[in-house]
């Protein structure tokens, strides 16, 4: 994030700490796609997912006191964000590793010459993947991979020792590509 | 993988450009003529593509207005029976209709319904009898504790319940 975004949500952050709720609205807004971004691909569902980034959002304001300007604001709500998508997978009960039927990919159906259709078809299988991997991995690719935090901000926001990161990418991607293998080619339209 | 391959933890880490210059140099090196290790890279990066590749999503809908309007209907003290409540009914509908609306109003359509809300809602309470019990801005203490949606876990914390936090286990 540049250093004037940032400027901007800590002086919004502390309007919105002494009860402008103008200046947090700013900040729901500077943040919501972010958030839901995530959330969505670690529920896989739209709705549930539209709720819960509003529930984040409630959160962080009853949260905005304990807020320090160590860790970006952004990087903060996705730790609000990720904490709130693992209570929601735990009240679904599939927090855990949940394998689903092999042969349940998409790919290899009626594959087109087209590199438009690889692509998205592609991206299906990169998504059905995502859901196929437990949310602990799941999580911290779609941190990485997506949202592009550096090791020491997936360890803040994880919780976790940044050797501790280093070690659990490894093992998601490992998962990650025991059902899906990216195709050279097929990622770029 | 032979013997002398580097662990997977440091190709992974080489995909994301994470590891100090020397271990860089020496992975690099190895891969260079190693095709184990060369086409597990070529894996990494492709995932790493991949998954630039997927389709933006978007919320398409105004949440700063939602969440204000969320955060103001929350905040009116269930004891305290208003005085109006058609006025207040009818503005709380007004607002949740606009909050509904996608968000091609002008982005400055919800900053000024969040400031004309809190304006309308801070002279409403000004206008009870009753003088209010919170002060006016509501910090965000006194938000916290007129709310319910949330346990008073605080964030980071991954307990379900309040009373069944403990290290978590499943975070290492
Ligand atoms: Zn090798």
């Amino acid at each position: 994030m540049s250093d004037a975004r940032a400027a901007l949500d800590a002086d919004d952050v502390a309007r919105a700490r002494v009860g402008d709720m103008a200046a947090f609205a700013d900040l729901v807004r500077r943040h919501q796609e972010r958030v839901f971004r995530f959330i969505l691909r670690m529920l896989d569902a739209r709705d549930e997912a539209t709720e819960l980034t509003q529930d984040v959002f409630v959160k962080a304001w009853q949260a905005l006191p304990d807020w320090r300007p160590e860790a970006s604001f952004s990087t903060w709500l996705l730790q609000i964000a990720r904490n709130a998508a693992l209570d929601q997978l735990r009240r679904r009960q599939i927090v855990q590793f949940a394998p689903l039927e092999d042969g349940m990919d998409v790919a290899d159906a009626a594959p087109g010459p087209e590199a438009r259709y690889a692509s998205r078809q592609q991206q299906e299988r990169l998504d059905r993947a995502l859901q196929r991997i437990a949310a602990e991995h799941r999580e911290i690719l779609l941190l990485r991979e997506v949202e592009g935090l550096a090791y020491g901000e997936l360890a803040r926001v994880l919780g976790i020792a940044e050797g501790t990161v280093k070690s659990r990418l490894a093992r998601a991607r490992a998962a990650l590509l025991e059902h899906f293998h990216p195709q050279a080619g097929a990622t770029h339209e | 993988m032979n013997r002398t391959c580097p662990p997977d933890e440091a190709l992974s880490a080489l995909a994301d450009d994470a590891l100090p210059a020397e271990a860089r140099t020496e992975v690099l090196t190895h891969s260079a003529r190693c095709p184990l290790c060369a086409a597990r890279l070529a894996e990494l990066r492709a995932l790493h593509d991949a998954f630039l590749a997927l389709p933006a999503v978007s919320l398409q809908v105004d949440l700063g207005a939602r969440v204000i309007a969320r955060l103001q209907a929350e905040a009116e003290p269930a004891a305290q029976a208003p005085r109006a409540p058609g006025w207040r009914a009818r503005w709380l509908a007004l607002v949740r209709s606009l909050s509904a609306q996608p968000l091609n109003l002008s982005p400055y359509a919800g900053a000024t319904a969040a400031l004309v809300m809190g304006l309308w809602l801070g002279g409403m309470l000004l206008e009870v009898e009753d003088p209010p019990s919170q002060p006016w801005p509501p910090s965000p203490n006194v938000t916290l504790a007129a709310m319910s949606l949330f346990d008073a876990v605080p964030p980071g914390n991954l307990c379900p319940r309040a009373d069944a936090c403990g290290p978590i286990g499943s975070a290492q």
